[in-house]
């Protein structure tokens, strides 16, 4: 039957809009900071065959490669055959496939019409907590996947629409955040059930046979946007490697490395050359490599390309087993998704540039700077938890500079604002602000990192920090400098100065303040050949110091025309 | 002294609406705008029209205006020069944002850059905690030393935004006072004045923008009042807000923040007021014109309001109605994306160059185009024919870009841009109900604007909404609701507390202040009059990020009640309700209303049994196949009066389109209700 290119658009639409509206009631009714503040969740309508037709990644793009493996692992133990009405199966396990890490809960439920199996719901979201070694279950200072926290493989959990409270007490039990982990569930389910009444409504307004063939349309449609849009990039071999500092055990630094191949309209990504598996949580599956990716060729190729399974059938990807991108069991994860992924898109930048320059950015701040601070609350006697991604510098491109203080690749999630943060936590904001002179000088300049101080209010305060980029700082392209590195600090009560690593688990005392440093961003060209006035106006805005003007741009005062 | 005056100034033309309720008369006009000085179209307007209409200038009550100055500052950044004072430690909070970014996966998008630029933001040595206490005084030396800076920088506006301010004013109160005091000439804005929010950025955003802002729409609103002397007009003028009433100049000014969605708040309140003619309560306006498709909802007589508002990507608290805006209108594009898929938009040619129908028109085929080559759209369709379209353009560049290459007829091929339209503008419209938990089938379907009429049975359809309404002049529907608008403020102000902490005298007693603040932005000129007051509460389930609004009846406060209807509205929005758990106040909303304007127009005793006979017959390319259509005149429409579809309505800027097997009715109001869509 031949294609109407008119009802593929509407079909692709409906299905997405569906899928839109499933991740909309989730973060809605959502409790853990990570879905409804940093929406860090997706939700996707895929075909029984597993193939994703179409997800809604609102927040954070890590959920792109990783939902097919989800989907693969819960069909694998429970087919669509034994699935029924109202049947919601959960994990959270990324071995051998499925969730980046166990915060990441996914639920998978059959969408019925008339009785047949037509669509699966599924939904991924990131909990407060899943147990284990540090609260937030993302702890650094461990080595396996044990230590990290409760470890759900599929299971059925929602039982013909009700929960199946005998299973959902052992996660209860493991749970430190036992209200908003059952909130977040039905954050979940609610989700699903909206999956199962839009696709109804479809299947009831429009042919259903029309529905499900156009399915399959929109696999190969999807296909023909990411060939058409690989096809756009000159073929050849480009590799680029780059390093983590450490893995927060060892001071060993950590090597990603890719050769990427481009023939015609297929890629090929091999991450052979990649550090062995490491000691710390740094460690990930291959659908992490996967969901870096898909991220690039939507920032590099087009913003648009489809997220369906279809996009990626031109693309190949490989990392050796026992490799830090291909972990073997039981290896520690919890933070490579924070980490190690972001030095991923890192990496396949530096690949693309060779390959076309205009369409890549120098480095950005190539990690989330995750701060996670709990403790008793004085004021309530309550147990408290604070988690945020501090912004850095974005790398500019070769004809803009980067954005200063902003979420770049992998992550997008708002910050707190003080007035909250001060009203619901013991800890009071110093200063929040850009650091001057942290940006990659460049004909482009690099966006300046970020800075913020916290006073610590509580007797006992304990910190996990993961950030990176303090040896390894992000690089410069064509000339362009480098950015000035991560850097975190403890000040005492007497004003006391002291420098702590970027990755730890520490305790702070009363009024002490934590002060923790973001990188910033690559520059782009010879500084020397920057405009004047731009220099001049970052001078005027105080962020280029008159001294670094001299030294890095060669900038005399009166230099910009005009004055 | 009955006679109302509305003017809604647009990007185009000036469009102008005189009412008189004591006669019922409603007298339309249109002028060119003209935008370097938007006063001379509005004072030339009002002219023509009074003449036109042959009342004297002493009959007119009042004038309200709907303008744009305030967004068009923001968009072409012509402001005033402007500082910012903040808290110590806190001048990148303005920069920063909320550190997001605003395109997940384009690289090139960068955030809209602050108003004002980092070395105009001052840092202040002072600090109010969270519990509105005072951590450290203000630094005064340090104060006195800005004002010199300040001074010798020439700024015009100065935006003061303090940490804590909602809770604790009295740093930002003392800062604004001697600011006013050491530099009278300058504007200065206080964010504590603007909004009483948490989160500092908007909040600050909020008072930087006022700041900008406020010295242009002072002049302007200036100018507007001396012209209007000079054409010895000297009724008082009302300015539109965004939350659908309309306060005096001076407050516009002042709180210029309030006034972005002036132009289209009009035609929100012109469907709200259709709602309360025909009685439905539930309607959704979708104003479809050039380049934007602009939908809304009213939901049980209220207007839907936005949580968090933007202008051109800069933050803003100010009680404004939800319009949800897409790039969808008569001038979107129509191309082929790599993957073989017919895409619609979001590009448009404008007014300028335009679609390829119109002289001198562009060479990409557009939605107007389309409409065109099916004989939706006649060739004189355009301002009553003052511009010919030409639709051998249309079919040329529908056949070479999308026809030729989807390999199916010209017919075919416009058919499918139609579809795929208005597929997005269904979309729309589910995104501002479905999934806020409303039902679109309860709803009324209002299309206005030149494009809405046209497209409004399909969207019904699509959605499964029940009846369509298109206004007595879609064209000028902003302007129309202008003068049914009543004065009105809102008020909000967060108070994050468990319900079952909250001790109801408490309670009770901030209602009554926040009540008395909202009803003194309005009461200068009302005396002796009673205000509607209207009170709302924020409630969610301890710890999630999203409040669901409640209605707070009249009378003593109902705890147990308030819980009980939260639960119950939380279950029908998202399907489960947590009963067990503790409910927590977010923030207090209360509306003040005076109202000043009655509908002025009484519905038609006469009916009209009499078929009206159609101007005209011509070919309408539908649902696959041509069909010999009639074309009625609307003008020559009478109440009580029938038509079966297919048919075309027209009237001087706006087309409206009835299919087959659909009947439309000219009620009372001389509207066309297009009765039970049928949903395939």
């Amino acid at each position: 039957m031949k294609t109407d290119p008119i009802t593929l658009e509407l079909m692709r639409n409906r299905w997405t809009g569906i899928a839109e509206e499933m991740c909309a009631a989730l973060i809605r009714t959502s409790y853990s900071t990570n879905i409804k503040d940093r929406r860090d969740c997706s939700a996707a309508i895929v075909q029984p065959t597993g193939e994703i037709l179409a997800q809604a990644e609102s927040g954070v793009p890590l959920h792109l490669g990783v939902m097919p493996g989800v989907v693969r692992s819960i069909l694998e133990a429970y087919p669509v055959s034994v699935m029924r009405p109202g049947d919601v199966y959960i994990t959270n396990l990324p071995y051998p496939e499925g969730p980046g890490h166990l915060p990441d809960v996914s639920l998978v439920s059959a969408i019925f019409h008339e009785g047949q199996p037509i669509a699966l719901a599924a939904s991924t979201a990131h909990h407060v907590d899943m147990g284990g070694f540090a609260p937030g279950s993302m702890p650094f200072g461990v080595t396996e996947i044990y230590q990290e926290g409760l470890q759900i493989p599929p299971l059925p959990i929602f039982k013909e629409g009700r929960l199946d409270e005998e299973i959902y007490k052992l996660i209860n039990q493991n749970v430190r955040t036992q209200y908003e982990v059952r909130g977040d569930l039905m954050a979940q389910f609610a989700c699903a059930q909206i999956g199962q009444l839009r696709v109804s409504e479809l299947m009831s307004r429009e042919s259903p046979d029309e529905v499900i063939r156009y399915m399959d349309e929109i696999q190969d449609y999807a296909e023909r946007r990411m060939r058409a849009g690989i096809g756009t990039l000159p073929d050849g071999e480009y590799t680029f490697e780059d390093y983590l500092d450490d893995d927060g055990v060892t001071d060993e630094p950590v090597r990603i490395k890719v050769t990427l191949t481009i023939s015609g309209d297929e890629l090929r990504a091999d991450f052979s050359g990649c550090s062995d598996q490491v000691l710390g949580p740094l460690n990930a599956r291959l659908p992490a490599a996967h969901s870096c990716i898909s991220y690039v060729c939507k920032a590099v190729i087009d913003p648009d390309l489809p997220a369906c399974a279809g996009a990626y059938r031109p693309l190949d990807i490989f990392a050796p087993e026992g490799s830090i991108l291909q972990a073997t069991y039981p290896a520690a994860i919890g933070n490579a998704n924070i980490l190690t992924d972001q030095r991923v898109v890192d990496v396949l930048m530096g690949a693309l540039y060779q390959a076309a320059p205009e369409r890549v950015c120098a480095a950005c701040s190539g990690e989330m700077n995750l701060v996670n601070i709990g403790g008793i609350d004085p004021a309530s006697g309550d147990y408290y938890n604070y988690v945020e991604t501090y912004a850095g510098g974005q790398g500019a491109m070769y004809d803009l500079d980067g954005e200063d203080g902003v979420h770049t690749h992998l992550t997008n999630t708002r910050n707190a604002p003080v007035e909250i943060m001060e009203r619901t936590y013991p800890l009071q904001v110093e200063r929040y602000g850009l650091i001057p002179d942290t940006e990659g000088p460049g004909r482009r300049r690099g966006g300046c990192g970020m800075m913020r101080e916290l006073k610590c209010l509580g007797e006992r305060t304990i910190i996990t920090l993961g950030s990176d980029r303090r040896k390894f700082t992000p690089w410069g392209l064509e000339g362009g400098g480098n950015a000035t590195g991560a850097h975190c600090y403890v000040i005492d009560t007497e004003g006391r100065e002291r420098e702590i690593p970027t990755k730890t688990h520490t305790e702070l005392y009363r009024n002490e303040i934590l002060r923790i440093e973001t990188p910033g961003g690559g520059g782009w060209g010879d500084p020397v050949r920057r405009d004047r006035t731009m220099v001049q106006e970052d001078v005027r805005n105080g962020l280029v110091s008159p001294e670094r003007a001299i030294d890095r741009y060669e900038y005399e005062e009166g230099q910009a025309q005009g004055i | 002294m009955s006679v109302r005056i509305a003017i809604d100034t647009g990007g185009t033309f000036t469009d102008l609406v005189l009412s008189d309720p004591d006669t019922g008369r409603l007298v339309f006009h249109k002028v060119p705008s003209t935008p370097a000085d938007p006063s001379r179209a509005l004072v030339e307007g009002v002219r023509e029209l009074v003449a036109r209409a042959g009342v004297a200038n002493a009959e007119i009550l009042f004038l309200i205006h709907g303008t744009t100055v305030a967004t068009n500052t923001i968009l072409q950044r012509r402001g005033a020069r402007t500082a910012f004072i903040t808290t110590e430690g806190f001048r990148d909070v303005l920069h920063i944002q909320r550190q997001d970014r605003p395109h997940l996966y384009n690289m090139r998008v960068r955030r809209t850059p602050a108003l004002v630029p980092r070395h105009l933001r001052y840092e202040l040595p002072e600090r109010i905690l969270h519990d509105g206490s005072e951590a450290h005084p203000i630094d005064t030396n340090r104060l006195d030393e800005l004002v010199l800076s300040l001074r010798a920088e020439g700024v015009e506006a100065i935006g003061v935004g303090l940490l804590h301010s909602h809770i604790n004013p009295g740093h930002e109160r003392s800062v604004g006072e001697m600011l006013r005091r050491t530099l009278p000439d300058a504007t200065v804005c206080l964010s504590s004045d603007l909004s009483r929010e948490e989160g500092e950025y908007e909040r600050f955003s909020t008072c930087a923008m006022n700041a900008y802002v406020q010295p242009v729409m002072t002049n302007y609103l200036k100018r507007v009042n001396d012209a209007l002397e000079d054409a010895a007009v000297d009724a008082p003028l009302y300015v539109m807000k965004s939350n659908g009433g309309v306060t005096s100049a001076d407050h516009a000014a002042d709180q210029c923040v309030h006034t972005f969605l002036s132009g289209p708040a009009g035609g929100v309140v012109a469907g709200a007021e259709i709602g309360r003619r025909l009685d439905r309560p539930n309607l959704i306006t979708a104003d479809m014109g050039g380049t934007s498709f602009d939908v809304a909802m009213i939901h049980e007589r209220n207007i839907a309001f936005a949580k968090n508002a933007e202008i051109d990507g800069l933050a803003l608290k100010a009680p404004m109605m939800d319009i949800h805006t897409i790039g969808a209108g008569g001038g979107s594009i129509a191309w082929i994306d790599s993957g073989g898929a017919l895409r619609v938009g979001p590009q448009s040619a404008g007014a300028r160059p335009g679609p390829a129908c119109y002289p001198n028109g562009g060479a990409e085929p557009t939605v107007t185009d389309a409409n065109l080559v099916l004989g939706r759209l006649s060739t004189r369709s355009l301002l009553g024919g003052a511009i010919t379209l030409d639709p051998s353009a249309a079919r040329c560049v529908i056949e070479d870009k999308i026809a030729t290459r989807l390999n199916c007829t010209v017919e075919e091929a416009a058919e499918g841009i139609i579809r795929v339209i208005n597929a997005s503008m269904t979309a729309a419209i589910r995104k501002l109900t479905v999934e806020r938990g409303y039902d679109p089938r309860r709803f009324t379907l209002v299309p206005f604007g030149g494009a809405g009429p046209l497209h409004g049975v399909e969207l019904a359809r699509e959605l499964g909404v029940i009846d369509v309404v298109v206004p007595l002049a879609p064209g000028v529907a902003s302007a129309e609701g202008l003068v049914f608008s009543n004065l009105r403020s809102d008020r909000i102000q967060t108070h994050v507390v468990m319900l079952e902490r909250l001790e109801e005298t408490a309670f009770e007693q901030m209602l009554e202040d926040l009540t008395g603040q909202t009803v003194g932005d309005l009461s200068t000129s009302m005396a002796g009059q009673e205000p509607v007051i209207s009170r709302r509460v924020g409630l969610r389930y301890a710890g999630q990020g999203y409040d669901i609004p409640i209605d707070l009846p009249a009378g003593p406060v109902d705890l147990p009640a308030l819980e009980s209807a939260f639960h119950f509205e939380h279950e029908r929005q998202y399907g489960f309700a947590r009963r067990d758990q503790q409910v927590q106040l977010v923030n207090i909303w209360v509306s003040a209303e005076f109202p000043i304007s009655d509908d002025p127009r009484s519905p038609s005793e006469r009916s009209e049994s009499k078929r009206p006979a159609p101007r005209t017959t011509r070919p309408v390319y539908l649902s696959g196949e041509w069909q010999d259509t009639a074309v009625y005149e609307r003008s020559r429409l009478r109440p009580g009066q029938r038509i079966e579809g297919p048919a075309i309505i027209e009237q001087l800027d706006s087309t409206t389109l009835i299919w087959p097997g659909e009947h439309a009715r000219i009620d009372a109001w001389e509207q066309i209700v297009i009765a039970g869509v049928e949903t395939p």
